[in-house]
């Protein structure tokens, strides 16, 4: 029953990420957002690290103590 | 085996990538150049005459005589596709220039694998694959039946690794070619392909081949070919598990997640580059023809 709900779950982002993308795709930096979306993802990204380091350094604090 | 070590193993491997951007890539396109110059196109080669969209579209648009007006694209499509069923996909494991780049990012770049993305259940990465494969085949076919319009067809060249390769390598080495003009298709699809593509399919990706094992749909119509292949006999990836140590080095060097739990090959995901055949320290993993001994 995974497989199938990974299936059909992949099966549903390109259409939907199509749909999504025809109004920013032919115009960028001109929505309300100017573009933010190129430096988002990088920070999302960013982010994750920054919490998994966080959750490195806890740990390692709380083994010291 | 040290990494130099695998690099030395799989030599031809990295080589023949540099050859395939060579080929395939403006301003060199060499094989595509080599195609126009035979069939008398003027127009300037580049990866972008390698598509598969187009031709699924004329297919449902009914324009089929597109298929022969164009024959570099028909012949390199059927080209690629044939060659993965009788020697499965080497064009994805031997010549593709997306799947290399990111393949090189992945090794250049040192993060610790504990950062990036690994699936070790090869059933839900392939259902993965395929699932999205299905979504864009479905928008292929829109396209090519005008229920989407014709404009969202340009909007694929947007979400596009090749396109975006292309447009990098003609910032890199256009001066090369005065005449040369990059395929304007810049814009925040691109930039979310080229962080899908570069950063989080090659850099937090195991083995860098993010792209090629969820988004590419060449790679997986080749891989479907290729399980085709594998069960009629033809070139193909072989497991002896009596000669299997279990020491799961093939699990460490395979980029496309293709070792099962029973370090069995899976073929809907492998694309031949070998890397795990060269490292088996106990030769269980081979390449063979024939029917007998099937892969399993």
């Amino acid at each position: 029953m995974r497989y199938i709900w990974a299936f059909i779950l992949a099966a549903s982002v390109a259409p939907i990420t199509y749909l999504f993308s025809i109004p920013c795709g032919f115009s960028c930096a001109q929505c309300p957002l100017g573009g933010i979306c190129i430096l988002a993802y990088p920070l999302i990204f960013l982010g994750v690290i920054i919490i998994k380091f966080i959750r490195k350094i806890k740990s390692l604090i709380s083994k010291i103590a | 085996m040290n990494r130099f070590e695998i690099l030395k193993k799989n030599k031809w491997r990295y080589i023949s990538f540099i050859i395939g951007f060579l080929l395939l890539v403006s301003p060199f396109a060499l094989l595509i150049r080599l195609e126009f110059w035979i069939t008398g196109n003027l127009a300037e080669p580049s990866i972008h005459y390698a598509c598969l969209r187009m031709p699924i579209g004329w297919i449902f648009r009914g324009a089929v005589n597109y298929l022969i007006s164009r024959p570099e694209m028909t012949a390199f499509i059927i080209g690629v596709l044939g060659l993965s069923l009788f020697l499965g996909p080497i064009f994805c494991g031997w010549l593709c220039p997306v799947g290399a780049v990111s393949e090189a990012i992945s090794r250049i770049i040192p993060l610790p694998n504990k950062f990036r993305i690994h699936i070790k259940d090869t059933n839900i990465t392939s259902a993965l694959r395929y699932g999205f494969f299905a979504g864009y085949i479905t928008i292929y076919i829109l396209i090519g039946l005008k229920l989407s319009g014709d404009w969202i067809g340009s909007i694929c060249c947007r979400f596009c690794a090749s396109t975006i390769l292309q447009n990098l390598a003609a910032g890199i080495f256009g001066w090369l070619l005065p005449t040369y003009g990059s395929i304007e298709y810049w814009g925040t699809a691109s930039i979310i392909v080229l962080i899908s593509w570069l950063i989080i399919g090659g850099i937090f990706t195991y083995g860098g081949r993010g792209w090629c094992l969820f988004f590419c749909p060449l790679g997986a119509f080749s891989n479907l070919l290729y399980k085709v292949g594998a069960k009629l006999g033809f070139y193909r990836i072989t497991y002896n598990k009596d000669k299997c140590s279990h020491c799961k080095k093939c699990n460490l060097v395979c980029p496309m997640w293709a070792i099962k739990s029973d370090h069995s090959v899976e073929t809907a995901l492998c694309i031949n580059c070998k890397e795990c055949v060269n490292i088996c320290p106990t030769g269980a993993l081979t390449m063979k023809w024939g029917k007998e001994n099937a892969t399993k």
